[in-house]
């Protein structure tokens, strides 16, 4: 493992002279549980964004906060808000900081808040399907829970093991299997919040009168808002589970069959379907792991010669990306998989029927094993790319959702757009009846480290617009953060103002999370 | 306001028996109505009432992503009626519903919801353009789904017109069914069609309408709904396999014609409970949280607005020069 230069906390700014001030009232506010210590600072003053990987690899830290306060009550957090509107402060809400868009990056210092002590469970409300959690639960001991008691909630987000239902809610997050269960905005029904004039509230559940303010507090990114809490629906955990795989011949035949299929109104839990590179070695994985060996007991040879050996030769290929990309025109064929999961029976009977349309489409029939593979290692490929960072690359993913009519041309053009600059490869998944997302990976390289902060941003600036002008949205399930926040605000075009007007009747002082979405 | 006002104002305005009216054309002109009243200091529908019925713009239907961009002046049951010839179907929306102009079921008390397969309630349009108070245009995301910041059809979904006014909407539609079945059952109890029900749905079976009647302590519900072959086939299966289970079985005959009430948007736990007091029910709409009901049952009336929460009456304030009748 490639060791990272070390970051000095020392090397940290000092607390601004205003958050100090404010310290024993903040002690006073959160029961004592406030920090201004460097050490806290650093550990919040990131997310999983991975230009502050690139950063740390330079020896630059990304802006950390003035203070860590860890409240434990709807009343502490109130009070932290109200204190940061009188002192003028910023307030930033954190979940687990698994989000890879700078979404909690203390760009103006503050205060972040750490909401992971809301983290009780109610018991199941098995008549209404229902259970009260709060926001800092983290998704695995969620899910655990539920499964234990015979539920689901059929949200896995690849960050299940390190992301919270606070998270979830505030970047409109969704899971693998979302074809059926929906994003987490489907799942909620009603969520507790303060919002950025210090009130706490509960969200009415339905039926109401008048309009529904979940879906502006959903997704503001703790612009608007800190989630508390949240009643989730549930579903009984799925009896059966049924996986198959097919290969089509393109890619536009495989996009063909997932739309066929759900308009026929099947609703599998799992559609990937991967691009010919990606087909021809990412998504061929096999069942079988390999044990990890941990960093501590790793020889010279994996720790010092191996990384050096693999930064020469990302730096030689990756760093020349058009030539590797060019070489993805030697494959064309796509691979689908599909898993269906629920009553045994209705998923047999649904993956008999998109069994026949694949068929029709040309589809070769690979069985149940390319979907186990996937099931088994699906929440590898975060891991995986903490690795590629190490060996020298930059690497990152872009997730954006497009209509039926759309899809291939905004594929094309990403693919057109991003050559340039990183080793680009694709998979579909996370489909409706109007569309679908497309998820991108990105891993580039070059002989310097500046160089290859630049061409990451370079990256960003030619992949993101290709996408919104092909006709694709700006994100569909990482959110905004800093990263899109530009973007954001240039494809709302007038309707900026609304979100502006918004963000004044929630947040009248501007203290919450300043800067994500261009607020 | 006086005649000569009314000149003054534009082409768009016009005198009627009992005061005037604004019938923008297109959108620019919405745009110059709102402007020009929010000059005068004039308030929609206290001065002046604004009908959308002329924006009636239709554009071609996207046939792969099934939808098709409508102006809010396209009564529901005429573009369900210019869907059919293309393969598609605007979808099971109540009776009442479908005789709503776009535009005003989506700002009123519908709030322009639609159930899906899975229980889920969804909005049936993918994408609004509005008119905010201040003028400006409000365009949501025409992609599938977003996660790119709040979704700000929120200020237009059961909003009744009171913070934007929506110009259009991109309608989700449905392949129009091949096949639409109606089946009869008995069930022993109000809970066990309810449990039947949910638990159908959860799986994926999407009814179009259910009539259930209560006597005796029984129910016989007839259960109609709609889709391909393949679809309909498989949905039969899964919902007699969930009516076995609740203790139900088929029935000959159910009584078609419901009550002719004013729908209302109900919980299951209200279904229950009006089912158990014998009573008969129409329910639409149906998801995993409420159903649109007509009967004798608990709800929020749809046929009118009602008072709004106290975090959604937060919101008039966006309509700063009080155009659209401005804070409380």
């Amino acid at each position: 493992m490639t060791r990272l230069p070390n970051v000095s906390a020392a090397s940290l700014p000092a607390p601004r002279a205003q958050v100090l001030e404010a310290k024993p009232e903040l002690l006073a506010a959160v029961s004592g549980r406030a920090s201004t210590d460097d050490l806290d600072r650093l550990s919040y003053a990131r997310d999983l964004w991975p230009l502050a990987l690139l950063w740390i690899r330079q020896g630059r830290i990304p802006p950390p906060p003035d203070a860590v306060v860890w409240p434990g009550s709807e009343d502490e957090v109130a009070q932290v808000i109200k204190l940061a509107r009188r002192r003028k402060l910023a307030v930033i809400p954190y979940g687990s900081g698994s989000g890879v868009c700078g979404g909690t990056w203390a760009i103006n210092g503050g205060v972040t808040m750490d909401l992971k002590r809301f983290d009780t469970i109610h018991e199941v409300d098995p008549v209404h399907r229902s259970v009260e959690v709060g926001a800092g639960v983290l998704g695995e001991t969620l899910e655990r829970r539920l499964n234990a008691r015979g539920w689901t909630l059929g949200h896995f987000p690849s960050s299940i093991a390190c992301s919270t239902v606070g998270g979830w809610l505030a970047a409109r997050s969704a899971g693998q299997f979302s074809s059926k269960y929906g994003k987490i905005e489907d799942m909620v029904l009603s969520a507790r919040v303060v919002l950025g004039t210090g009130e706490p509230l509960q969200t009415p559940e339905r039926p109401f009168s008048g309009p529904d303010l979940m879906p502006l507090l959903v997704g503001s990114e703790g612009t608007l808002c800190a989630f508390t809490g949240a009643k989730l629906r549930v579903f009984p955990a799925p009896k059966g589970r049924v996986f198959h795989g097919f290969e089509f011949g393109s890619v536009v035949k495989g996009l063909e069959a997932i739309r066929l299929i759900f308009r026929e109104g099947l609703r599998p839990a799992v559609v990937r379907l991967y691009d010919p590179f990606d087909t021809a070695f990412v998504g061929k994985g096999k069942a079988t792991k390999k044990p990890s060996v941990p960093p501590s007991e790793r020889s010279l040879l994996q720790t010092s010669a191996l990384p050096a050996f693999l930064r020469q030769v990302t730096k030689r290929t990756l760093g020349r990306p058009t030539v590797m990309n060019k070489l993805q025109s030697a494959f064309s064929r796509s691979r689908l998989i599909l898993m269906f999961e629920g009553d045994p029976a209705r998923a047999e009977a649904e993956d008999r029927a998109a069994t026949a349309l694949c068929r029709q489409l040309g589809g070769d029939d690979l069985g149940e094993a390319p979907g186990r593979a996937w099931f088994k290692k699906r929440y590898d490929v975060s891991y995986r790319m903490s690795r590629l960072i190490e060996s020298g690359t930059f690497a990152d993913t872009m997730e954006i959702a497009a209509p039926w009519e759309k899809v291939h041309h905004v594929y094309e053009r990403v693919h057109a757009a991003a050559s340039q600059f990183a080793f680009v490869l694709c998979h579909f998944s996370h489909a409706y009846a109007d569309g679908c997302s497309l998820y991108f990976s990105f891993v580039g390289s070059a002989d310097t480290e500046e160089e290859m902060e630049e061409r990451y941003q370079q990256l960003w600036r030619a992949a993101l617009p290709a996408a919104i002008s092909a006709g694709g949205n700006v994100s569909h399930h990482h959110g905004v953060g800093l990263l899109k926040a530009q973007a954001l605000q240039d494809s709302l075009g007038e309707g900026r103002h609304a979100l502006r007007s918004v963000k004044g009747v929630f947040d009248p002082d501007g203290v919450m999370n300043p800067g994500k979405l261009g607020l | 306001m006086s005649v000569s006002k009314e000149r003054a104002l534009g082409s768009w305005a016009r005198q009627v028996e009992g005061g005037l009216i604004a019938e923008p054309r297109d959108e620019r002109e919405l745009t110059e109505v709102i402007h020009v009243l929010a000059d005068r200091g004039v308030a929609l529908n206290k001065e002046i009432t604004l009908s959308r019925a002329r924006l009636t713009h239709l554009d071609p239907v996207a046939a792969d992503s099934m939808t098709v961009a409508a102006g809010a002046g396209v009564v529901l049951n005429d573009l369900d009626a210019h869907l059919k010839p293309h393969g598609l179907t605007i979808g099971p929306l109540s009776p009442a519903a479908m005789s709503l102009r776009l535009g005003e079921f989506l700002e009123g008390p519908y709030a322009g919801l639609r159930s899906i397969p899975g229980g889920r309630l969804e909005p049936v349009c993918t994408s609004l353009t509005a008119i905010t108070a201040d003028g400006r245009r409000l365009e949501t995301s025409r992609s599938p789904r977003s996660a790119a910041g709040p979704d700000l059809s929120a200020l237009v979904l059961g909003a009744a017109g009171r913070i934007a006014l929506v110009t259009r909407g991109v309608v989700r539609c449905v392949p129009f069914p091949e096949r639409d079945v109606r089946v009869a059952y008995s069930f022993p109890s109000a809970l066990a069609f309810v449990t039947a029900l949910q638990r159908s749905i959860a799986e994926g079976f999407w009814p179009w309408r259910v009539h259930a009647d209560s006597k005796s302590g029984r129910v016989i519900a007839e259960v109609r709904w709609a889709a391909s072959v393949g679809s309909v086939e498989r949905d039969r299966e899964l919902l007699s396999r969930c009516v076995e289970e609740a203790g139900g079985r088929g029935a000959g005959e159910a009584e078609r014609e419901g009550p002719m009430s004013v729908e209302h948007e109900s919980t299951w736990d209200a279904v229950l409970a009006s089912l158990e007091q014998g009573r008969a029910l129409q329910l639409f709409r149906l998801s995993l949280t409420t159903v649109v009901a007509r009967g004798d049952v608990e709800g929020v009336p749809l046929n009118e607005p009602t008072g709004w929460t106290s975090l959604g009456g937060r919101l008039l304030s966006l309509d700063s020069r009080g155009v659209f009748g401005g804070a409380p």
